[in-house]
């Protein structure tokens, strides 16, 4: 066996990877004999009824022979999956005279690796339930498992199996589809661009110029003014969405856990980090949909973004790398985004700190349509441990005002997210009116 | 050819079923151990030493892997010895039954964490063995009220002896070659 496999026999094996007996055997054959032999020894029938039944199943358990390494096999785990409860099949070989098997399994009402369940050796495939409330990554199944020969006298284990993990994606809220600023990239798709185009949506009526088609030509205004004129039409666009989500940092409305450590959880449930997320997965559903070009960006690590794409499987992309920005999320003191021109840049942060805005002012004057997404949970509650926490609450709500209202100012468009769609649809919808411009 | 894998407690959708909660098998030595202090007080075992075996049951339900089961099931067979009377009478068969039981249930149960899952089925084999034995030794013991009493012959004595000797010896090489 090469270092390599008794370091990792060392760390999945566990310290009870072989057949051993235990306290029950002893037991058995230590009360059997001497009660049966003092019996016998003091002429106390009583004694040796009593002893012969612990004397008797010990002979009769260990007749039987108990060997082989037994194993457990989880098969059909889908690795990656949905909020709710999904099924695994796990496979039990308790080896040669096994009669028993201790498996920790989930068991479909709780989170998590599960219960240790007994079971019998002999029960082959068990199918188990995976339930998972909560997005984000977790470990599945961990099939700790004992196995252990008649009346429990020999076992093989303890044996800590490896961690099987299982991400859960995001969800998805439904949000209304065709609402986006006008502010598209490309000649094809379902947005109204600037540019003149094929659509039916009325741009303009011009004096004809060479290279115009003829039926484009409107004769009544023609004949009214005495010179030809055509009808020119708005293009139809799909538009390059980049939804940048601040990681680095996760606060709830409880104003007193913000600096709380040692929480087991990497994403709060319920805090800013989780309402982003879940906008951030709607919002992609919603333009990948109607056939936009969606892109991520992670604020505090822009190496974990996702390119844009289009279509089902970038909205997987785009879920599992949400789930992979909110694992790693954690401060950075300077967010980094790189815009592409023409794009719509949704930002989804608290907005507690001034270089968030200020990068999403610069978005705005760079002359891409912004959309701020205001995820902080409300309203706050004051740390009531201290005098101090009503006022310190009041503080961080104003300061969080008046840098929304800076970004407003900006001509950034400013929606709070409340976990559906109504206000984003406002939103959008005031953003997509012709006369918005951007202040630059 | 193999075996075809037991019926086990999945629910009618194909799923493991939650099963009993683990700390019924340790609600269970409690149980037992409280039915053979019942027993003891029946034949007329002292109040103090009957709380002093509650107390015993007790740690043994915790630790079940412990030395207090092993006391749990001598305690009352030094017991039963020691109040006297006839070697074959209801108490004693009733101990025979329960400190078999005792012995069973502190194996099973040292195997589980309290926070488990026991599904019935699993211990459908060892009940079936439980019985055989009991039978066997109720049977030896019905076979020991039919023989008379008389004094042993010296010879059988020494036989006897010996027997003994084989028996300690053949547990001790066991007890080797396991560890």
């Amino acid at each position: 066996m090469s270092r390599a496999e008794r370091v990792r026999e060392a760390f999945t094996g566990g310290r009870g990877a072989r057949w051993h007996p235990t306290d029950a055997l002893v037991r058995g054959v230590g009360l059997g004999v001497g009660m049966v032999v003092l019996g016998a020894l003091l002429h106390r029938v009583e004694l040796v009824l009593l002893g012969a039944p612990l004397l008797v199943s010990t002979l009769v358990a260990l007749v039987s022979p108990v060997g082989g390494t037994p194993s457990v096999r989880v098969r059909a785990l889908p690795r990656i999956g949905e909020v709710g409860s999904t099924r695994a099949t796990v496979e039990l070989d308790g080896g040669e005279g096994a009669e028993l098997m201790a498996v920790r399994l989930p068991d479909g009402r709780e989170e998590g690796v599960g219960p240790v369940h007994l079971l019998p050796a002999s029960a082959g495939a068990v199918t188990v339930a995976l339930r998972r409330d909560t997005w984000g990554q977790g470990a599945a199944l961990r099939p700790d498992h004992l196995v252990a020969g008649p009346d429990g006298l020999l076992v093989h284990g303890p044996v800590t199996a490896p961690e099987l993990g299982r991400t859960t994606l995001p969800p998805v809220r439904p949000l209304p589809a065709g609402l986006l600023p006008a502010r598209p990239l490309g000649l094809v798709g379902a947005h109204r661009a600037r540019r003149p185009g094929d659509s039916v949506e009325l741009r303009d009526i011009r004096a004809f110029q060479p290279g115009d088609r003829l039926r484009r030509v409107d004769w009544r205004v023609s004949l009214r003014a005495g010179a030809l004129h055509v009808r020119e039409h708005h293009a139809e666009a799909d538009a390059d969405v980049l939804l940048a989500l601040d990681t680095r940092l996760d606060v709830t409305a409880e104003v007193a856990d913000w600096t709380a450590t040692g929480r087991a959880v990497t994403v709060r449930p319920g805090g800013s980090l989780d309402l982003a997320v879940t906008a951030a997965a709607s919002l992609a559903a919603g333009y990948l949909r109607q056939g936009d070009r969606v892109a991520l960006a992670d604020l505090g690590r822009p190496q974990l973004g996702v390119r844009a794409g289009v279509g089902r499987r970038q909205l997987l992309r785009l879920r599992t790398g949400l789930v992979r920005c909110a694992r790693s999320a954690g401060w950075a003191p300077k967010p980094v985004l790189h815009v592409p021109h023409g794009a719509l840049v949704v930002v989804l942060s608290p907005f507690l700190d001034a270089p968030v805005v200020e990068l999403t002012v610069h978005a705005a004057r760079r002359g891409n349509a912004v959309l701020a997404v205001d995820v902080l949970p409300g309203p706050l509650t004051p740390d009531p441990e201290t005098p101090w926490g009503p006022g310190a609450a009041r503080i961080v709500e104003l300061e969080h005002e008046v840098r929304l209202e800076a970004m407003r100012r900006h001509g950034v468009v400013v929606v709070r997210w409340d976990g559906g769609g109504a206000p984003l649809a406002g939103a959008l919808r005031l953003a997509a009116r012709p006369g918005r411009r951007v202040v630059r | 050819m193999t075996a075809p894998p037991e019926r086990n407690a999945a629910e009618p959708d194909g799923v493991l079923g939650p099963g009993w909660p683990g700390w019924v098998l340790r609600a269970a030595v409690v149980a037992v151990g409280a039915a053979v202090a019942g027993v003891l007080s029946a034949n007329g075992v002292a109040l103090l030493v009957l709380g002093l075996y509650l107390v015993l049951v007790g740690v043994a339900a915790a630790i079940p892997a412990s030395a207090a089961s092993a006391l749990a099931i001598a305690y009352p067979a030094a017991a039963v010895v020691l109040a006297g009377g006839p070697p074959v009478r209801p108490g004693v068969l009733a101990l025979v039954v329960l400190l078999h039981l005792l012995h069973v249930l502190c194996g099973y149960a040292a195997l589980l964490p309290a926070r488990s899952r026991v599904h019935p089925f699993a211990l459908k084999k060892p009940a079936v063995r439980f019985l055989s034995v009991q039978l066997a030794v109720l049977t030896l013991a019905g076979m020991i009220t039919l023989l008379p009493v008389s004094r042993t012959a010296p010879a059988v004595e020494v036989v006897g002896l010996l027997a003994a000797v084989g028996l300690v010896v053949a547990a001790v090489l066991l007890m080797r070659r396991k560890g």
